[in-house]
């Protein structure tokens, strides 16, 4: 569920000069359901994603946000449910599909493919697509045009998988834990040229990741995946805003936040951090001023964290029911 | 076409598997039957007696080289390469028709390169040793237009083949290619029962094909092959 809608004009992703890939309808997704077996993977989702945003699909491992993907883009097929892409169902729908792109964390190649054989054949796929943006992505990771696929390393599949999404300029691009195997210095070139692509060529990126902190710049929206459910929908902004963190001596903190809706705590010897609900101001920054705390804005990851969203064990179809609205 | 093109491309994009091989493998076949045919020759003299030469055209090794090959190659280029159509926004239709189409190329190259080799098997004399490599009953027993649709014939029924087992793998998983493998080998069975039950009426219909009755026969597999693997590619996924 939405927390709120606000405007995101001004945010540094988007360009003063959108090209035609703005004028998209975006992605709607209803009552979309998928099983394997008698394995209910997404219970039900509702989703709208606007052209042109960087969406955040964040979640516990096995909640579903790989599925989700799939069956947005027909990778896999739908259980029940409504699908569209620019208003149109993407099943089979090459006109549709030809404006996105998603290349799966395990994604299989053929094992002689070479970084060279899929350059050759890209163009083709993409009427957009940059051969000089994935020289240089690939030039910036190294990745070694004639080696087959099959003897790159981890984090070089990652790298092709980034480079050929980005060079893509597809409208709808999906990427799956796409810093996967990369060193620090190669995701934050994974970050970096990422922000460059989208604001030199606005386009709706979905990405799941586990690495919310490093990521949160990118993100104007983050979903928030519970057990095939979307628990969290809303712009970052809003779910940094919804809560604060209070530190310092267990004693003051606990007599601070007495009249607080505590999200979550944790202690190391006295020292005590608590995420609490809302926000700190007026006379309540003066109270905690006293009682010599340390008040401040959340990173994203704490607050998912807090909302036991990464946490496997409160993953299961029992706690989502008894927990209902996260919220 | 547009878009089955696009598939087309990445199947050409690997023209080891796609152009070169069956040039190549044709030509092993021929190198390593000529060096059959002149280790018999020490024996028997050259060129070889029509007894000895008639041995070489019974060992198929060219169909079998060929169609070994080909379904290894489908199965994995089908398997692997489905999901790279996928990625980058292709639909399972669009890929199965560009494909099918490098599948073509592939089974074309074939057939041209044999043709040709028996052009120059007939000008030879059987390579100057009275071998026949290409000129075999499989093939059409040396008639050219036989040779080139029967090999073509023979590398689309196996490309297909690979194809069908390779998407039935995609769709439905390991267990289902087994399974599929069972299914194929029983049909088998039952057509080699029927045409012996019916064999006045079979044996009948194949003499009055001829040359051709191998490949009416392959070609008629083939669209079998062709068929199930566009069923399965309907419901294969990533």
């Amino acid at each position: 569920m939405k927390l709120a809608t606000t405007s995101h004009d001004h945010h540094p992703l988007h360009s003063d000069h959108p090209d035609e890939s703005t004028k998209t309808d975006g992605i709607t997704v209803q009552g979309l359901t998928k099983s394997y077996g008698k394995h209910r993977v997404l219970q039900g989702l509702d989703l709208r994603l606007e052209s042109g945003k960087v969406y955040g699909l964040l979640g516990a491992n096995g909640v579903g946000k790989t599925t989700l993907m799939s069956v947005i883009l027909n990778h896999t097929f739908r259980s029940s449910g409504q699908v569209r892409i620019d208003g149109q169902n993407p099943a089979e729908n090459a006109r549709v599909l030809e404006r996105t792109c998603f290349i799966h964390e395990d994604q299989r190649w053929h094992d002689e493919y070479t970084a060279r054989h899929l350059l050759q054949a890209l163009p083709a796929f993409y009427p957009r697509w940059s051969a000089q943006t994935a020289q240089h992505l690939l030039d910036r990771f190294s990745v070694p045009r004639k080696t087959p696929l099959k003897k790159l390393s981890r984090g070089q599949r990652s790298a092709l998988a980034i480079s050929i999404s980005l060079a893509s300029r597809a409208d709808y691009t999906f990427l799956d834990e796409p810093y996967l195997g990369l060193d620090p210095s190669s995701r934050n070139i994974f970050y970096e040229e990422l922000m460059l692509a989208v604001s030199e060529h606005p386009r709706l990126v979905l990405m799941s990741t586990h690495l919310i902190d490093e990521a949160a710049n990118l993100m104007e929206d983050v979903i928030l995946m519970r057990w095939g459910r979307i628990d969290l929908h809303a712009p970052v902004e809003d779910v940094t805003a919804s809560m604060t963190a209070v530190r310092g001596m267990d004693t003051a903190v606990d007599e601070f936040t007495a009249g607080y809706d505590v999200v979550s705590s944790q202690s190391l010897g006295r020292i005590k951090s608590v995420l609490v609900r809302g926000s700190v101001v007026g006379r309540e920054q003066q109270r905690a001023e006293d009682l010599h705390l340390s008040v401040e804005s959340p990173g994203l990851q704490e607050i998912v964290a807090a909302l036991g969203v990464l946490d496997a064990e409160q993953n299961t179809p029992e706690h989502v029911e008894n927990k209902g609205d996260l919220s | 076409m547009k878009y089955p093109l696009r598939s087309f491309r990445l199947y050409m994009a690997l023209r080891t598997h796609s152009i070169y091989v069956a040039p190549l493998m044709l030509a092993a076949v021929l190198a390593l039957t000529m060096l059959a045919g002149l280790i018999t020759g020490i024996v028997t003299g050259f060129p070889l007696p029509q007894e000895v030469a008639s041995t070489f055209t019974g060992l198929g090794m060219l169909v079998s080289v060929l169609i070994g090959f080909f379904i290894s190659s489908a199965a994995l280029a089908v398997n692997r390469t489905f999901a790279t159509v996928l990625a980058f926004g292709g639909t399972r239709r669009d890929f199965w028709v560009g494909s099918s189409m490098g599948f073509a190329v592939t089974a074309l190259i074939a057939a041209t390169c044999g043709t040709i080799l028996l052009g120059l098997e007939h000008l030879t004399d059987g390579w100057m040793i009275g071998l026949p490599v290409f000129a075999t009953p499989v093939l059409g027993d040396g008639h050219p237009v036989v040779t080139f649709v029967a090999i073509f014939a023979y590398s689309m029924a196996a490309l297909f083949t690979g194809a069908a087992f390779g998407t039935i793998f995609r769709a439905f998983g390991a267990t289902a290619v087994t399974g599929a493998i069972v299914a194929a080998v029983l049909l088998l069975a039952a057509a080699v029962a029927l045409f012996v039950w019916q064999r006045e009426f079979t044996m009948d219909f194949i003499r009055s094909l001829g040359a051709w009755a191998p490949t009416v026969g392959v070609s008629a597999f083939a669209v079998v092959c062709l068929a199930v693997s566009y069923g399965a590619n309907q419901r294969a996924t990533v």
